[in-house]
């Protein structure tokens, strides 16, 4: 037979990705998958970011001069855009946190897909009169 | 030989090459490796047609399990391009235009090539009182006294595993109770048939029970029987709610 070829490659195979990191697995994935990913990534994020904001908090110690500086570098565009995602992760998070309590107790489950397509909509749909608003558009 | 082999010799005949990238692992081995594969396929060639190929033409060392070649007996379940899938019915057409990288099921101990230990998936049902036979079709005159198992139907699941292999949760957590069992837990206590489903609900009532599922619904979209073990795990978990919240009712109740 012409097509029949062997080849050892002997090159080793990739290994399952375990533990956590097959959290991350993508290939042959699908929207529940996505869903549960994304939903770790902005708690985490948001953990992160809780520690960020104590951190700035602090600052309201070290004097009126300090707090000045910060409130500065709170207007600044990039620093802006940095603030509108932490809207952006907090409505996902919430709204998909919301989609996984409601299917979590039995309620349309055979919806999960729709329930997700939904909650990404609606707050891509916020985070835009969010990022409009930020900026002075409206 | 067979009608299929005949009908695969056909297809081969006419057919173009397809690249097949096995993850091999030889028992004992440490780490697996990867060997490839050219084989000539028609357009109506399965993944299971290709392996069975290359273990008669290339490769007899090859080591897959199959059997019924018809998504019954739940035996070749493997991984195609990180997908789980019976070979048996899953055609190669289905599996992109490039080459196909084959891995053994996840989550489950290899013993060799493609072969995994199913013990850890079959254990786990035990406990849920194996509820997927159906009892009203065994064999005319087989009794439960009969010297060897009586012929019985089950109920939808095969016993695959490709529900376990796709969890996330069953990855990261080996005592994680598993969509299968979750799913048979369920079966007994829509459909008890004498048994007690509050063993069953106190069963799966733990932090590496229902609770334990983290909605990702892999489990249901790989089943290739519609069985749906997301939907059972979220539906125990309703039950057992209902339960507690009426037991609380209750308890209010009593005190007025």
């Amino acid at each position: 037979m012409s097509a029949a070829t062997t080849t050892r490659t002997g090159r080793p195979a990739r290994s399952p990705l375990r533990g956590a990191a097959g959290w991350a697995r993508v290939r042959g994935r699908h929207l529940g998958s996505v869903a549960f990913f994304i939903n770790r990534v902005t708690g985490l994020l948001l953990v992160g970011y809780l520690y960020l904001h104590l951190g700035v908090l602090y600052l309201l110690t070290e004097g009126q001069g300090s707090w000045a500086s910060v409130l500065r570098l709170f207007k600044n565009h990039y620093v802006l855009g940095l603030e509108s995602l932490l809207i952006l992760f907090i409505m996902v998070h919430g709204l998909n946190g919301l989609r996984l309590a409601v299917v979590g107790t039995g309620i349309g489950v055979r919806h999960q897909k729709a329930w997700f397509a939904a909650a990404i909509s609606v707050s891509a749909a916020l985070y835009l009169v969010v990022v409009l608003a930020m900026f002075g558009v409206i | 030989m067979t009608a299929t082999e005949e009908q695969v010799r056909h297809q081969q005949g006419t057919g173009q090459a397809r690249r097949i990238r096995i993850s091999r692992r030889r028992h004992g081995a440490a780490r697996p490796q990867v060997d490839e594969f050219d084989v000539a396929v028609g357009p109506d060639t399965t993944l299971l047609d290709a392996l069975r190929e290359i273990r008669s033409h290339q490769d007899r060392s090859l080591t897959l399990r199959y059997s019924c070649c018809h998504a019954s007996c739940g035996t070749c379940g493997m991984r195609a391009n990180g997908r789980e899938v019976l070979a048996c019915v899953t055609p190669l057409a289905s599996l992109g235009s490039g080459p196909i990288t084959v891995e053994p099921l996840g989550n489950a101990r290899v013993e060799h090539d493609l072969v995994v230990d199913m013990r850890d998936l079959y254990d786990s049902l035990e406990p849920a009182g194996r509820p997927l036979i159906r009892q009203d079709e065994r064999l005319a005159g087989q009794g439960g006294d009969a010297p060897v198992l009586p012929f019985a139907r089950y109920e939808d699941c095969i016993e695959c595993g490709l529900c376990v292999s796709a969890c996330v949760i069953a990855g990261s957590d080996p005592a994680y109770l598993g969509p299968a069992a979750l799913a048979a837990a369920w079966r007994t206590v829509t459909e008890p048939r004498g048994a007690d489903p509050s063993r069953v609900l106190a069963w799966v009532d733990d932090e590496q029970g229902c609770w334990r599922c983290h909605a990702s619904f892999e489990c249901t979209e790989v089943c290739p029987s519609g069985v749906d073990p997301a939907g059972a795990t979220m539906a125990l978990r309703r039950e057992l709610t209902r339960r507690k919240l009426g037991r609380i009712t209750r308890r209010g109740r009593g005190r007025r």
